[in-house]
């Protein structure tokens, strides 16, 4: 398995990581769908009222101004300044170095991935870690311009970096209240809760 | 329209408040090498006449026998029809934008269906088949008549950020002076414990919760933070424990 060296407190640690999935570790549910022969259905996406586009049918490009193709590599990150950004490395270029982070920071991130550590070393954090402490870095799993917020947390038994972005935090006071009418702009993360198992 | 979430305290008050959703924006964007943003669109590259199988089926007849030698004399010959004529390009269809579209289901001939029998298969984290049933529908149970009961109970924050991991995040919000009172003392006790507080649906409280029609089920913690007169009230949910697969735990 590759491995990231991690830095902390003088000590170092190499440890590979895999992707967490729920459904590793419960299970899950699909939906098969039939039609009135017992035939198998699928999801397609239909266009038109007429063209049935099966799955894998359809994709994304960006296009220039003057409707040319551009690829994702000729496009450059830039920050919210209007400034051109370098790229970030990936964890498995180089020490990674951790600082003890906060734990009201990891409970307000908003959670993108989560890996679970392996090494055939025991970690030197593990005391750290077993005392409640989170310790912080960015994480890239490849080079690119915006690198994650991730926290290394251990349960006693196993360590995991839980990586996303931390929340800029809104504090409310009595006269700055939510109107019950404004709108809100429907979310992805809304539209993720929906289950198309229900049609 | 802003959503609600119907609250009842440990001392039985009740109180209907709004919530939003804690989703980061990134703080980059990729553009194009002149600074400006580039237009991304859905663009069409097959459909069902152009797909592999359709075109097998068309061009060199039905799969006569289920052995994989079978299937790929039926894919060789395929790739001959392909190499000579091109049908699996539509030159009136293929390259064309999408601006709009519908999901449908289809049968294995690509025709829309509209009468579904579905049922619901259940895999365990061996990936075994446990159960078969027909699918259930899941109704939100957060608001109106359903209520969300606090605890009372207080668990430290670190004890749980241990045990459990919290998927999603929604920041809980008054909607008049009252409620403003009703959500700030319980923010500021959560602060003052460093704790967060289980909620949950039914008679007592101990059912997860259903954010919209459809949606998972989750469990949920309120969590407080305090600055002088203002607050902060968030609302963690998760579905999942903080621990590694079971091949893994082995």
């Amino acid at each position: 398995m590759r491995t990231a060296e991690f830095h902390f407190g003088g000590k170092n640690w190499e440890a590979g990581f895999s992707k967490l999935e729920r459904e590793d570790v419960y299970g899950w549910a699909e939906v098969e769908s039939f039609d009135g022969n017992g035939n198998p259905c699928k999801l397609a996406t239909l266009v038109d009222g007429r063209h049935v586009l099966p799955s894998g049918s359809t994709s994304l490009i960006k296009l220039d101004s003057s409707g040319k193709s551009v690829s994702t590599s000729e496009l450059v990150g830039m920050n919210a300044e209007g400034k051109k950004v370098p790229k970030e490395p990936s964890v498995y270029s180089g020490p990674v170095h951790l600082r003890e982070g906060d734990l009201d920071d990891y409970l307000a991130m908003g959670v993108k991935s989560v890996y679970v550590l392996e090494s055939e070393e025991e970690s030197p954090f593990e005391s750290d870690l077993a005392n409640g402490k989170v310790l912080q870095f960015r994480f890239n799993y490849r080079e690119d311009y915006e690198s994650d917020d991730a926290f290394l947390i251990g349960n006693g038994t196993h360590n995991f970096i839980v990586t996303g972005q931390i929340a800029d935090l809104e504090y409310l006071s009595q006269h700055q209240m939510e109107s019950p009418v404004e709108d809100e702009p429907q979310t992805d993360e809304e539209d993720d809760l929906m289950d198309f198992s229900m049609f | 329209m802003s959503r609600f979430i119907h609250f009842v305290d440990d001392q039985q008050r009740d109180a209907e408040v709004t919530f939003s959703s804690l989703n980061p924006k990134p703080k980059i964007r990729l553009v194009l090498p002149n600074g400006k943003d580039p237009i991304n669109l859905r663009v069409i590259k097959g459909s069902a006449e152009t797909s592999a199988d359709f075109l097998c089926d068309r061009l060199v007849g039905p799969l006569k026998s289920k052995d994989d030698s079978a299937e790929l004399m039926r894919e060789i010959e395929l790739a001959d029809y392909l190499i000579k004529g091109d049908p699996e390009v539509d030159m009136e269809l293929h390259g064309k934008y999408i601006t709009d579209s519908a999901r449908v289901y289809v049968n294995p001939e690509f025709k829309p269906v509209f009468h579904l029998k579905q049922n619901e298969l259940i895999y365990n984290a061996q990936r075994e088949l446990v159960e078969e049933r027909s699918p259930k529908v899941v109704l939100a149970n957060i608001s109106e008549s359903d209520m969300v009961r606090w605890s009372g109970r207080m668990t430290p924050k670190s004890e749980l950020a241990q045990k459990v991991l919290f998927t999603k995040k929604y920041q809980v919000k008054h909607i008049n002076g009252l409620t403003f009172s009703f959500l700030y003392d319980l923010a500021k006790s959560l602060d003052e414990n460093q704790a967060l507080m289980p909620v949950g649906t039914g008679a007592k409280g101990n059912h997860p919760l259903v954010m919209s029609d459809g949606g998972k089920p989750y469990r949920a913690f309120l969590e407080g933070r305090v600055r002088g007169k203002s607050y902060c009230l968030l609302m963690h949910l998760t579905d999942q424990e903080l621990k590694a697969p079971i091949e893994k735990q082995s």
